[in-house]
């Protein structure tokens, strides 16, 4: 199912709602702004769950700034300031006795631009798990699992831990969810 | 679409006045490079003709200074010396340079980082000499004894200022996209920086640390008054010491050629040291960004 959401009209038009479908995450009027600039103005979308839901709009209409509120990384952003409601699961994300870092291991986030960290493939696929302390057994397991999925396994089984500055493009696990069943992974 | 034309007949030749101006500044920068160079250049050369000699003499590496007038002996002293309390000094001030570092970096941007800044740099800009008056008062004083160890603490301080901001440099160099990579996938602030963005500006944090070293190595006057010198070997930190930029200053200014020469052979060693880290330790960052 495709959603679009028109965010820098006042109004936003109804999100298209099945009435059977489990939401898993709500936004509900949902306003944005970068110091006094206002970048969302009522910006209301319902998520179901075990659906992909794709946004799309012109660039620089706030795809992106709406998805950031989701896992609160706009925290990190100084002058920054959101209102509304973002319900996951019926929790209010914006409140502010969320906790965002466990917010962030539930709704994963991927960006526009890989940004491999300077560590070895094999310690990048496995960031996420080794957060959330998984075992190694565990991880070695999601680790191959991950990169058959994209198809690099044969290409990169033999340089797994070696440290490599420039490597290419590979899958990271944001969390269980995110990985295993892309329930809540959010594609910027 | 507007052209505008160069010159009037809009050929290719660039005009004579241009071309004058071009060669003209082209040759104030090489002058300008010149005049710093030349200067570098020279001081090698210097150190390099007259210290040869005194460092290819027998026991220069292996014996410690005999008597003056004695002809002979080394300045295995002041190597041991150099060593341990430059050594020292570093243990003392990496760590918490590089933590201040980080902390300036990652949590600093407000009004106490913003005094840790400021106090770092008044610290650059005092003199050496103050440090190692630093290092009298608070250790020297304390024990009642001239120690390495009191040096080693006044190099510490003289060297925390250089660590921590080339460290806060170095970590701010990091793309925030990285950062946002790490806390996206639910990671604590402290384990992001340490398991992220430290690891990514190594190089540059080595790099800082190790032009600290340099620098505490080359320091004369902090040493004057808490390692003191001292002629036999010694490796006690609790001990006066001596060290090459004390046996420098101490040689150069004696009537004896044979001891004016270990001052030169002791400026070279001193220079081939420095030289040596810095050589090695880019190696080291080189392979471990590989």
């Amino acid at each position: 199912m495709i959603a679009t959401a028109s965010m820098q009209t006042k109004v936003a038009p109804p999100p298209l709602r099945d009435v059977d479908a489990e939401i898993k995450l709500d936004a509900r009027h949902v306003d944005f702004f970068y110091g006094d600039f206002q970048a969302l103005h009522d910006a209301s979308l319902a998520v179901q769950a075990r659906k992909i839901t794709a946004l799309i709009g012109p660039s620089g209409c706030g795809k992106t700034t709406f998805l950031r509120v989701f896992n609160r990384m706009h925290d990190l952003v100084p002058g920054t300031r959101a209102s509304g409601e973002v319900l996951l699961d019926g929790h209010n994300v914006l409140s502010p006795d969320t906790d965002v870092i466990n917010l962030r291991r539930q709704v994963g986030m991927l960006f526009q631009r890989a940004n491999p960290f300077p560590k070895s493939i094999y310690d990048n696929v496995a960031y996420g798990p080794h957060i959330l302390g998984w075992s190694k057994i565990q991880i070695d397991q999601v680790v191959e699992e991950s990169l058959k999925d994209t198809g690099l396994w044969d290409e990169v089984k033999d340089r797994l831990r070696r440290s490599a500055r420039r490597w290419i493009r590979s899958p990271r696990c944001a969390s269980r969810n995110s990985c295993k069943n892309s329930r809540s992974g959010i594609r910027s | 679409m507007a052209f505008h034309r160069v010159g009037a007949g809009g050929g290719m030749s660039l005009p004579l006045i241009r071309t004058l101006v071009d060669r003209l500044v082209g040759g104030l920068i090489v002058l300008c490079v010149s005049v710093a160079a030349i200067p570098v250049l020279v001081l090698l050369l210097f150190v390099l003709i007259n210290g040869l000699p005194g460092m290819l003499t027998p026991g220069f590496f292996t014996d410690p200074p005999y008597p003056q007038g004695v002809p002979g002996g080394g300045v295995l002293n002041a190597i041991i010396g150099t060593l341990e309390i430059v050594g020292i000094g570093s243990l003392l001030a990496v760590p918490v340079g590089a933590l201040i570092g980080i902390f300036l970096s990652e949590y600093g941007r407000n009004q106490v980082g913003n005094t840790v800044r400021f106090i770092s740099d008044v610290f650059t800009g005092l003199p050496s000499i103050a440090f190692g008056i630093f290092g009298y008062t608070v250790v020297v004083l304390t024990t009642h004894h001239f120690s390495a160890l009191s040096a080693s603490i006044a190099l510490a301080v003289l060297m925390l200022p250089v660590i921590l901001r080339a460290t806060e440099t170095a970590l701010v160099l990091v793309p925030n996209s990285l950062r946002e990579a790490g806390l996206a996938l639910g990671a604590p602030r402290w384990r992001v920086t340490l398991e992220i963005i430290v690891p990514a500006a190594l190089g540059g944090i080595v790099t800082g640390a190790l032009l600290a070293m340099a620098r505490a190595a080359g320091e004369t006057a902090p040493l004057l008054f808490t390692a003191f010198g001292n002629d036999i070997v010694q490796t006690n930190p609790w001990q006066p010491m001596g060290a090459l930029s004390l046996t420098i200053f101490r040689n150069a200014l004696v009537p004896y050629p044979n001891l004016q020469q270990q001052a030169w052979a002791a400026g070279l060693l001193l220079v081939a040291l420095v030289a040596a880290t810095n050589i090695l330790a880019r190696i080291y960052v080189r392979r471990i960004q590989r």
